[in-house]
């Protein structure tokens, strides 16, 4: 039983790393897959939000892959701590998480010293602590190329066979 | 003020139909909800009954805030949402997932919705997951019925699993999230230094109802019954109006231990029965909380009075009026209390039965009022279809006629415009063969041109670039010259330092050089001062030697002469008498001779012995002189002999003819080893 594959035509994203590598759907991504003939809404068949490509010899539950998510490792997390001051900074640049530890540091020590109470810079007493677990994410693992066949699907349904079908691993 | 953005979400694609998922309303709809100014809503229904299937996760580019947030709900005005019962043909989102739902963004508002996570996996399952990023984050949960399905073992099921949130959940139903582990959940509570208002919630068959692991978790009203533990954790001061089937399980001083009555527990239905005294008006009025306020139930029904706990508010058919009937009761007189009672108990007993009546007359009602909107629906449609039908029919043959004739004199005209356009072609074609052609003559003239012309000019520059590098060069080679003549001239210098010093050097290295020979003559005459004094004991030493030696030769020669006798005489006793006397004086002749010869002879080689044993004398130790000694003595010892030996041959070469009658000749004995040498 042929399937139909519900293809994001379009890229949304987020200035936030995670939310957009986690989040946002991209070109290409499968967004739902449905058996032959399923009748779409008219959001769905907005060419400019999405692309229906219809896989003529797989199952909907054979392309089920398609909608899987992986893990990725978006590098190490430092924090930088004065337990001194209460100052945390968080960074994946170990440099970075310090510098801002200091500013941080600087301004509370400024605020402090209007009370009459001087904190010197040898005692705020940074400390880099490295984030025991990998910072990971799912995302999705798998998108549709659809460059070959962009054209074809603005007009509409494009049909397709299964070891046709452009895969990208976004794992590579 | 925001807008409302609303999309209509059905699985079954009805009339309206915007997407046929939440999922892909989810994918179609993320924006910047802020800079959009709007409010993001997913009406859901399902026309015909059919199930949303796809998991769902909102998270992306939403960016929402308090005013501008999600809503996903079921309108309670439509005909889409469940009764406060699981049921089929309402608006449920049904899958086998890891998380069904999950909710990454902040300000989402979920109402209304069916959600059973089919998932039986050992693995973590959630109905609903909430993981905005910050604590503050506020999601809301109501009116929803969300259904594990019994997993057994590791069951890690959540109905609602918080962290990161601020979660309002009320009026919610959720059961059989799995007895088999700790891991089961009704609602779980993991997100440090969060808040949770947890209000009328039933929750029922899982191992843990509400389990609050970290965070600040007020749960006022809720029901947890059938659970291995109904409230595990710590939950907030200000929890109460708690029920549940184990003792001392519920927190708060108004809590309750006693078993709820349900309309139908073995069927899922979890409205509270008529006859249970456990949750019924036994809760607190939330219509005014500070955090969550509220006042209706999950069927939507308003509540009042003394609310019940749980999901449901129990509401009689007439059971208003009777409570106003009671209230009118008690204010009467004491004496007729019991009359009253009475009076209560048979109209609760005839209301109950009134409104069983009345919901199977509704039932009823609607199962007509179905029916004939369904026939209703399949004859509008069906007349609607035969109207368009004819209407299409009528109109395609009249446009058909139309485009036939219209057609005709099209294809004519067109016919000869082809024609015309086909002559206008040709002649087209071979004008712009001829420019074609004159303009590839042309061009190829113009870009020889264009290419002799760059080249010469890229020549010019060149040459001009290759000048301007030339003095350019020139100068730095002037500049260097200049820079190796002083540097020249500095090393100049520094050699004729270097030679200045070296003069020095030399000067002070040939004074040494004096002075080492000064010291070497001293040494010199030191050491002959010293070989001086060695001598006389040297010449002592040969002395010694020289003396122990001529005692040792004369006593060989004593020893050679006694055996030489002895010899000789033992011969001379085998010769004949007559012979004797020549052969003595032939013998002492010979033997005289060869001793002065041999002893002059070994004197010689003695006395270069002894200078040569002088010479070294200084490196002799006392033990090797003996040995030298001993050596010499054993040679002359062994000279002697074979002098001897030798002297005894000559005799008996000389007297061969010589008779030998005691055969002498062949028994001379050989006593010193002499005749193989």
């Amino acid at each position: 039983m042929p399937a139909e594959l519900l293809v994001k035509a379009c890229d949304a994203t987020h200035s936030n790393e995670v939310k957009d590598l986690r989040g946002c759907y991209k070109k290409g991504y499968v967004v739902v897959i449905k058996p032959d003939g399923w009748k779409w809404g008219k959001e769905e068949l907005n060419k400019e939000k999405f692309y229906i490509v219809r896989v003529k010899d797989a199952n909907p539950e054979d392309l089920q892959h398609l909608i899987q998510f992986h893990e990725i490792n978006l590098g190490t997390r430092y924090h930088a701590v004065s337990d001194k001051l209460g100052v945390f900074v968080t960074s994946t640049d170990k440099d970075l998480a310090q510098s801002e530890c200091l500013k941080k540091c600087r301004l509370v020590a400024q605020e402090l010293s209007h009370f009459g109470i001087t904190v010197n810079e040898s005692d705020y007493n940074i400390k880099i602590e490295e984030e025991p677990e990998l910072h990971t994410i799912a995302r999705r693992r798998y998108k549709v190329d659809i460059s070959g066949i962009e054209d074809g699907l603005k007009k509409g349904i494009i049909e397709v066979s299964a070891k046709d079908l452009k895969i990208i691993d976004q794992r590579q | 003020m925001a807008t409302e953005n609303v999309k209509i979400v059905d699985p079954d694609n009805g009339t309206g139909t915007d997407y046929t998922s939440l999922s892909a309303w989810e994918a179609g709809e993320e924006k910047d909800l802020q800079q959009a100014d709007e409010i993001a809503v997913a009406k859901c229904r399902c026309s015909s009954g059919s199930a949303d299937t796809d998991p769902i996760t909102i998270d992306g580019s939403w960016n929402p805030d308090a005013t501008r947030y999600i809503k996903i709900w079921t309108d309670p005005s439509e005909n889409y949402r469940h009764d406060g019962k699981w049921n089929d043909s309402k608006y449920r989102l049904v899958a086998t997932a890891t998380h069904l739902l999950r909710i990454y963004e902040a300000y989402t508002r979920i109402e209304g919705l069916q959600v059973y996570n089919t998932n039986t996996s050992t693995l973590a399952k959630d109905g609903i997951k909430v993981t905005p990023s910050n604590n503050s984050d506020e999601v809301t949960i109501s009116h929803c019925i969300i259904r594990g399905n019994n997993p057994t073992g590791d069951a890690y099921g959540r109905g609602i699993y918080e962290s990161q949130a601020t979660l309002k959940a009320y009026n919610n139903i959720i059961y059989d999230w799995g007895q088999g582990t700790t891991e089961a959940r009704g609602i779980y509570f993991y997100g440090v230094s969060t808040n949770a208002y947890i209000y009328n919630n039933t929750i029922h068959n899982c191992y843990y109802g509400l389990n609050r692991r970290h965070g600040t978790v007020v749960a006022k009203n809720n029901i947890t019954q059938d659970c291995t533990d109904g409230f595990y954790g710590d939950f907030d001061g200000s929890s109460d109006y708690n029920v549940s089937d184990i003792s001392g399980d519920a927190p708060g001083a108004n809590s309750k231990t006693c078993t709820v009555s349900f309309v139908d527990e073995a069927n899922d239905d979890f409205h509270l029965a008529s006859s249970d005294t456990c949750a019924k008006d036994a809760g607190v009025d939330l219509s005014s909380d500070p955090n969550l306020a509220f006042n209706d139930d999950i069927d939507g029904e308003t509540r009042s009075g003394s609310w019940d706990i749980g999901a449901d508010e129990y509401v009689a058919a007439g059971g208003q009026v009777f409570s106003v009937t009671l209230q009118d009761s008690l204010s009467l007189s004491d004496s007729r209390g019991a009359m009253q009672d009475k009076v209560m108990a048979e109209s609760l007993a005839l209301s109950d039965r009134k409104r069983k009546e009345l919901e199977k007359c509704f039932l009823a009602s609607l199962s007509i009022s179905d029916r004939k909107r369904k026939e209703l629906e399949k004859h509008f449609l069906d007349s609607l279809s035969l109207s368009d039908t004819h209407f299409k029919s009528c109109l395609f043959h009249r446009l058909f006629t139309d485009l036939v004739t219209i057609t005709d004199t099209a294809v004519k005209t067109l016919d000869k415009s082809l024609q015309d356009q086909l002559d206008i072609s040709d002649k087209l074609v071979k004008t712009l063969s001829k420019i074609f052609t004159t303009s590839i003559t042309l061009t190829d003239t113009f870009i020889a041109e264009i290419i002799s012309g760059v080249v010469e000019k890229v020549f010019q520059d060149t040459l001009l670039l290759s000048d301007l590098k030339k003095i350019d060069l020139d100068k730095k080679i002037t500049d260097m010259l200049l820079l190796s003549d002083m540097k020249r001239t500095d090393l100049d210098k520094r050699v004729a330092d270097t030679l200045s010093l070296s003069d020095a050097r030399r000067i002070d290295l040939d004074k040494r050089v004096r002075d080492i020979l000064s010291l070497s003559d001293i040494k010199k005459l030191d050491l002959d001062k010293k070989l001086a004094d060695t001598l006389p004991l040297s010449d002592t030493y040969i002395a010694q030697i020289t003396g122990i030696l001529t005692k040792v030769l004369v006593d060989s020669l004593i020893l050679t002469d006694r055996s030489k006798k002895e010899l000789f005489k033992s011969f001379f006793d085998t010769l004949p008498v007559e012979d004797t006397i020549k052969a003595q004086v032939i013998f002492t002749k010979l033997l005289t001779d060869t001793l002065l010869q041999l002893q002059d002879r070994r004197k010689k080689e003695i006395e270069k012995t002894i200078a040569e044993s002088v010479a070294l004398n200084d490196k002799f130790t006392k033990e090797e002189l003996k040995i030298l000694t001993d050596t010499l003595i054993q040679l002359s010892d062994n000279l002697n002999a074979q002098i001897v030996w030798a002297v005894v041959k000559v005799i008996t070469a000389m007297f061969t003819d010589i008779k030998d009658p005691y055969g002498m000749k062949k028994d001379i004995k050989d006593p010193y080893g002499m005749k193989g040498s």
